[in-house]
């Protein structure tokens, strides 16, 4: 049989089903946050171990101009090292019928029939190559996706300059290619013009002019770790010398292992900060509700006490609506945890091509989850049950103490002024102040949400800002070509005479390493001619950084890594040429906000390398701002060229991606923190609201109208959500700093971008949310049965 | 005679309780006349309150008439009761019914401050000889002290008619007594209409009138000759 405190409980709760329903929301989204985006991180997680593993992912990758495979078996008799393994990976170009822009891709060689010792590759579909002829090759999943690829459909591939019939004869996974970057540059995936592809060993090598050769190195260690896997590239480095090292890494560096990490770090930030305000916010909101409910219920505590029930029974009776809060908010946060879940997991298998990818129940997370959705409310509530629990029979039969009255500090602080308030703006002070924790908890929701707003918009402004930065600021041309081997003056001669082109400026890239002490960092170094004006570093106000003539401008995160400001001189060594190592100075730091970057003269840069004039990369601009896919053809028609891109294209690409997904992300946020503070401001003000009824019809009868009296309840809370507000935009401010902080990596940054137009849409975007609660406290009020406070004695 | 201020005619009022239709007051005719005392008089649940919300434009009945004055008061919209009551009713109720929030000058402030002739808020407490407790909160009042800060607030306003619910219901004997003293001047000095309800009998014996309620009922209407004094009433 239910116990009669039991059916009490149910009703009680029944009665105040809306108000609750407001609460549980709130708890479920932390909930669901804490237990969905924690389950997210371990499907993301397990998937990434399983296939580095099974796929036996390399410890490092060395690239080279050529090493014969001879050198192979010295490499893997060296003591750190396990094995090693040689591979040809060169750019390619693809053309497929009815495809009018051309694809950049990266040909691999894989050996066959034995499979690789490292970064095998997971078929999805199809099989292996039938013979190493060539003939066929393995392409990667998501790039046969965005063209509807079947194994046994042909397509033409540029290697060297020369063309290759090839046939699909699977789509595959790589472990080292998760997260596929256009190769000439992006941070974005762009599966329809970005291409891997994998090749028979000695069709590729071949075709690559390196005939029992290689210009990769993949290996294992036995110890990685990251000192000492540096250490063994430093001397394998030695040993390869001779064969013209161009660069080595740990794996963990390369770019896609990275973006996997960080997008797993990210998830596990959201898996706590989002849950930790939602639940904080249930538990204040709820202790508040329940001090009112045990107010109002003393002579029901008196007569069960003296009926005989035991203190622990009452205690039991109102942790029973904490419990049923947060048994409710358990149920809705996990169902929605788990939506988020699959969406997220949905989401990444667009972004990501890692095989296994699925959405997985973790009964420990959903177990961690559920216990803190309950526990939230019962710690909010523990004080108020047990003041219950304590009521002697006697007491709880008699009326609380009246509320005291009394002077608040700011009538004795100015006493002069005070006087002059009229009564409702000192009923509203006192208010206020009287009710430091009612005040507090309030003021404690507005700051949060109004700081998070202010993080959300401010962010995506920040997201446009380094779009312009990167795209139309920084750089201006409107196509970019890739050059397969370094040229000379006449090339831009021969660039500048097609349709179209108004202007043409070279670039070279370098990779150089740039040292300062124990500091170390490889990067390109983008050298560029004089007067140009298609390319130009920038500050983070936009403003030109101009180029000496002998020296470097680093980006800032750079010079942070190296440990160095302007005036101080750094040692360079290119990773390509004469590789001759000079000292040059830094003369002035430029703003980027995609990896790291450094720039010089291309006069300067040449010189360094021990050529004259020579670039590796052009910039056009041409006479419409997108020359469409005409031009690109007649580039591509040149032997020389390896790749060209619109920068419309690119940008449409940017904007399409992040715009998208940021925008939902912060439009999350946004909806977020309006409930946030719609759902605060509610609850407490009903409360109050609960609280004051009979000074509500006190007013009545005098003769004041419900808009008046509104006015005189709302002003408490704008007062202290006003409060709230303001002080919020400034928690937002240092909230905003702090995340650009955290989110200023290597590999990406965002500006600080703080306008004050944004700060106050914050502030009003959050006033409007607090109007509309207030809507709805007016609705309750005009709804009041005031006459029925009179008739029910205290 | 008085003119009328008040005309009750045929008037019930039957409250729904749940799925229970209770008749708290049925075919009472009543004329209320400027400037007199009346008592209402009757035990619990007689329909005395529901009168009192009646006259002062609280509550709207479920059937008769109720003019106050040239206003029908029968008919009218909540603005119009609220802004009845703002200008011409007075309220003293049993359980004072102060902002504990304000002190007692202040809580004479929230009514004159809405009113259109209002008095001086401190003349209002001077008339209730709490003109040196003007700064203190409810809280720091004893219930004779907040009774009579409830009744300057009442009167502060300058209304036609001062309704007072059981104003001695929740004060001792001398307290009590005190209050209704200030009740009586009130009637004779400011020559305001005044209607008490009690369950108290003697304290008929105070009005010009007395009217008794008996289950929702006018039973009986008296006219008193002689009013006297509260100091002389026996208890």
């Amino acid at each position: 049989m239910v116990s009669p405190l039991t059916l009490k409980l149910l009703r009680d709760l029944r009665g105040r089903l809306g108000s609750l329903a407001a609460l549980v929301l709130i708890g479920a989204l932390g909930v669901a946050s804490f237990g969905g985006f924690d389950s997210v991180y371990r499907d993301l997680e397990a998937a990434r171990n399983r296939f580095y593993a099974d796929y036996r992912l390399a410890d490092f990758s060395i690239s080279l101009k050529r090493a014969p495979e001879r050198v192979l078996s010295e490499l893997a008799r060296l003591e750190p090292v396990v094995a090693v393994e040689g591979r040809v990976r060169i750019p390619a170009r693809l053309e497929l019928t009815g495809v009018d822009e051309p694809v950049q891709a990266t040909a691999i060689s894989l050996p066959s029939p034995p499979r690789p010792v490292f970064n095998d590759v997971f078929l999805v579909k199809g099989s292996w190559f039938e013979d190493s002829s060539g003939r066929q090759a393995l392409v990667n999943d998501a790039f046969a996706r965005a063209h509807k690829l079947r194994p046994g459909d042909r397509f033409r591939a540029v290697i060297m300059g020369e063309q290759h019939e090839l046939v699909v004869a699977g789509t595959v996974m790589a472990p080292e290619f998760v997260y596929v970057l256009p190769p000439a540059g992006g941070i974005v995936p762009d599966p329809s013009r970005t291409a891997v592809i994998f090749l028979p060993h000695r069709a590729l090598q071949q075709w690559a002019d390196l005939d029992g050769a290689c210009n990769e190195i993949l290996g294992r260690v036995h110890d990685p770790r990251k000192a000492p896997l540096k250490a063994t590239l430093s001397l394998l480095e030695d040993k390869l010398d001779p064969y013209g090292v161009m660069i080595s890494i740990p794996m963990s560096e390369a770019p896609s292992v990275q973006f996997l990490e960080n997008e797993l770090q990210e998830l596990q930030r959201s898996a706590t900060i989002l849950p930790v305000i939602c639940l904080a916010v249930v538990a204040f909101v709820l202790h508040v509700v329940l001090g009112r409910i045990v107010a109002s219920q003393r002579t029901f505590i008196g007569t069960v006490r003296a009926l005989g029930y035991s203190r622990w029974q009452v205690m039991g009776h109102y942790l029973g609506y904490a419990l049923a809060v947060g048994m409710a908010t358990v149920v809705v946060g996990l169902s929605f945890g788990s939506w988020i879940q699959g969406a997220m997991v949905g989401l990444y298998r667009n972004f990501y091509e890692l095989p296994g990818l699925t959405p997985h129940p973790y009964p420990q997370v959903m177990l961690k989850s559920a216990l803190a959705g309950v526990l939230a409310p019962l710690l909010g509530t523990l004080r108020e049950a047990w003041t219950a629990s304590s009521l002697a029979p006697a007491s709880a039969m008699r009326p609380p103490p009246p509320e005291r009255g009394g002077r608040v500090f700011l009538e004795w602080l100015i006493p002069g002024i005070w006087k002059h308030f009229p009564f409702s703006i000192k009923l509203i002070l006192r208010a206020v102040l009287r009710n430091p924790y009612r005040s507090l908890v309030t003021f404690a929701t507005t700051f949060v949400a109004t700081a998070l707003m202010v993080e959300s918009l401010c962010m995506l402004r920040a997201v446009d800002a380094m779009i312009a930065h990167e795209f139309s600021i920084s750089s201006r041309q409107d196509v970019s070509v890739g050059l397969r081997e370094p040229a000379g003056r006449g090339l831009l001669q021969e660039l500048v005479s097609l349709p179209q082109v108004a202007r043409v400026e070279p670039q070279l890239a370098v990779s150089c390493t740039l040292s300062n002490g124990p500091y170390e960092k490889r990067v390109g170094v983008t050298g560029m001619t004089a007067g140009h004006v298609l390319y130009r570093p920038v500050d983070s106000r936009g403003e030109e950084v101009p180029l000496p003539e002998e020296g470097l401008v680093l980006s800032r995160k750079l010079a942070e890594v190296l440990h160095v400001q302007p005036g101080d001189r750094v040692r360079l060594r290119p990773l390509i040429g004469r590789r001759q190592v000079v000292e040059a100075p830094v003369a002035a730091l430029a703003d980027t906000y995609v990896g790291l970057a450094a720039y010089a003269r291309l006069e300067y840069l040449s010189r360094l390398l021990g050529e004259e004039w020579v670039a590796n990369s052009v910039l056009l601009s041409t006479y419409h701002r997108d020359p469409g896919p005409s031009l690109l053809q007649e580039l591509n028609r040149r032997p020389y060229v390896l790749g060209a891109e619109r920068r419309v294209r690119a940008l449409t690409l940017l904007q399409d991606t992040i715009g998208r997904n940021l925008g939902v992300f912060f439009g999350i946020l946004v909806l977020f923190t309006g409930g946030l503070a719609f759902g605060g401001v509610l609850n407490t003000a009903l409360v109050s609201l609960a609280e004051r009824e009979r000074e509500i019809g006190t007013f009545r009868v005098l003769g004041y109208t419900k808009t008046e009296i509104m006015g005189i309840f709302a002003g408490e809370s704008y007062l202290v959500n006003t409060l709230g507000v303001l002080f919020g935009i400034w928690g937002g401010v240092v909230f905003t700093r702090s995340v650009v902080d955290l989110y200023s990596t290597e590999l990406f940054r965002l500006p600080e971008l703080i306008e004050p137009h944004v700060l106050m849409r914050s502030g009003l975007l959050m006033m409007g949310f607090i109007s509309l609660a207030m809507l709805v406290v007016y609705g309750v009020l005009a709804r009041t049965r005031w006459l029925e406070v009179f008739k029910t004695r205290e | 005679m008085k003119q009328s201020l008040l005309e009750v005619k045929n008037v019930s009022k039957i409250y729904q309780m749940g799925e229970v239709q209770v008749p708290a007051l049925q075919d009472a005719d009543l004329e209320v006349r400027e400037g007199e005392f009346l008592v209402i008089l009757g035990p619990s649940g007689s329909g005395k309150s529901t009168l009192l919300n009646l006259l002062g434009g609280m509550d709207r009945p479920s059937g008769g008439n109720i003019r106050f004055q040239d206003q029908d008061l029968t008919r009218a919209s909540d603005s119009q009761l609220t802004s009845f009551r703002r200008h011409n009713v007075g309220f003293v109720f049993q359980f004072f019914n102060l902002v504990p929030t304000l002190t007692a000058l202040e809580n004479v402030q929230v009514a004159t401050q809405i009113a259109r002739q209002p008095m001086d808020p401190l003349q209002a407490l001077r008339m209730v000889g709490l003109e040196n407790r003007a700064d203190h909160f409810p809280s720091q009042l004893s219930g004779g002290e907040q009774q009579r800060v409830a009744i300057a607030r009442a009167l502060a306003s300058n209304p036609r008619l001062l309704l007072c619910d059981e104003p001695t219901g929740n004060l001792d004997s001398t307290t009590g007594r005190a209050v209704l003293r200030l009740l009586w001047d009130v009637n004779r000095k400011l020559n305001m209409t005044v209607i008490i309800i009690t369950h108290s009998q003697p304290v008929a014996r105070m009005g010009h009138r007395a009217a008794s309620l008996r289950d929702g009922r006018i039973v009986s209407l008296t006219e008193n000759k002689e009013p006297i004094p509260p100091e002389e009433i026996e208890w």
